[in-house]
């Protein structure tokens, strides 16, 4: 499990160093997280995956991988990537400085209340939170487990592009 | 001493690492102390210092991109608020004039957080 933790956060270093250092964007993050829950297709029918471009820090990068790789380990075991017929939909808006980021199970089996599982979870969504100076809210709705991340007051004034799978140039600074 | 001698102490926190952060957050609470934070900078610090009466204060002394705690330290000195920095570099990570602090090693654990508030 810490195996994996750390190998997930190695895929989030080698972004960062791809974009040396500069930070990356969500979608980026996003569809580098997934990567090894989608058989290598990032498109896979499993996540769809939704959004406008937002800067991430290499910090808020590192981390919301961490969690990403939390979530999709999780859902793997227990949730929607246990069965073959369940998805996961990933998305976020930008409205008012405001991000809006969700992650929902569906099509899988029914949520059971978690134990074990359920604390190493709320605690790196917790730390993600943190690391963001966002709120987070985990979800374990029977029908599927839900995931917020609202990011507040972000100066979103050169985020309005929609994701496009392909990096941004990076920035300097 | 017991765990009653942690009841309603009023910790401040600062610490930049969301993990390390809510460990020592959730371990304070355990041990019957009110976490005031934490917080990741020293801005919000000092503005939890202005609105809420705080006992000690545990500062990590980096706090990333190049920052550190130091400001927050000699405020915490102005208004007699006693602290214990957290380090994984020891005390000569300390800025001179702090080395005579209390520091707290990390990996930071129970033990080791419980013996520095009774010192403090």
């Amino acid at each position: 499990m810490l195996d994996a933790r750390l190998a997930a956060l190695s895929r989030a270093h080698d972004i960062l160093t791809r974009e040396h250092w500069a930070g990356t964007d969500l979608g980026t993050v996003v569809r580098n997280a997934i990567e090894p829950f989608a058989a290598g297709e990032p498109d896979s029918r499993r996540f769809r995956v939704e959004g406008p471009v937002v800067r991430l820090s290499p910090k808020e990068a590192l981390s919301l991988s961490l969690g990403l790789h939390e979530l999709a380990t999780n859902a793997a075991k227990y949730g929607a990537l246990s069965i073959p017929k369940g998805d996961v939909s990933i998305r976020w808006s930008i409205g008012n400085g405001t991000v809006r980021f969700v992650w929902e199970e569906r099509n899988g089996p029914p949520v059971v209340s978690p134990r074990r599982q359920g604390f190493g979870s709320r605690l790196i969504t917790r730390a993600l939170a943190y690391d963001m100076g966002g709120t987070v809210d985990l979800d374990y709705d029977p029908g599927g487990v839900r995931f917020h991340l609202t990011l507040h007051e972000r100066d979103t004034d050169n985020d309005t592009r929609q994701f496009s799978g392909s990096p941004r140039p990076r920035d300097r600074g | 001493m017991t765990l009653a001698n942690f009841q309603d102490r009023r910790v401040l926190v600062i610490e930049d690492e969301g993990l390390i952060a809510i460990h020592i957050q959730d371990t304070l609470e355990e041990l019957g102390c009110t976490v005031v934070g934490p917080v990741r900078g020293v801005g919000e610090a000092i503005d939890l210092i202005d609105q809420n009466a705080v006992d000690a204060a545990l500062l990590d002394v980096n706090l990333g991109e190049g920052r550190n705690s130091y400001a927050l330290a000699e405020e915490l000195d102005r208004r007699g608020i006693p602290l214990a920095f957290l380090t994984g570099y020891g005390a000569n990570g300390i800025r001179a004039d702090f080395r005579d602090r209390a520091v707290i090693s990390k990996p930071i654990d129970r033990s080791r957080l419980e013996r520095a508030l009774r010192a403090l």
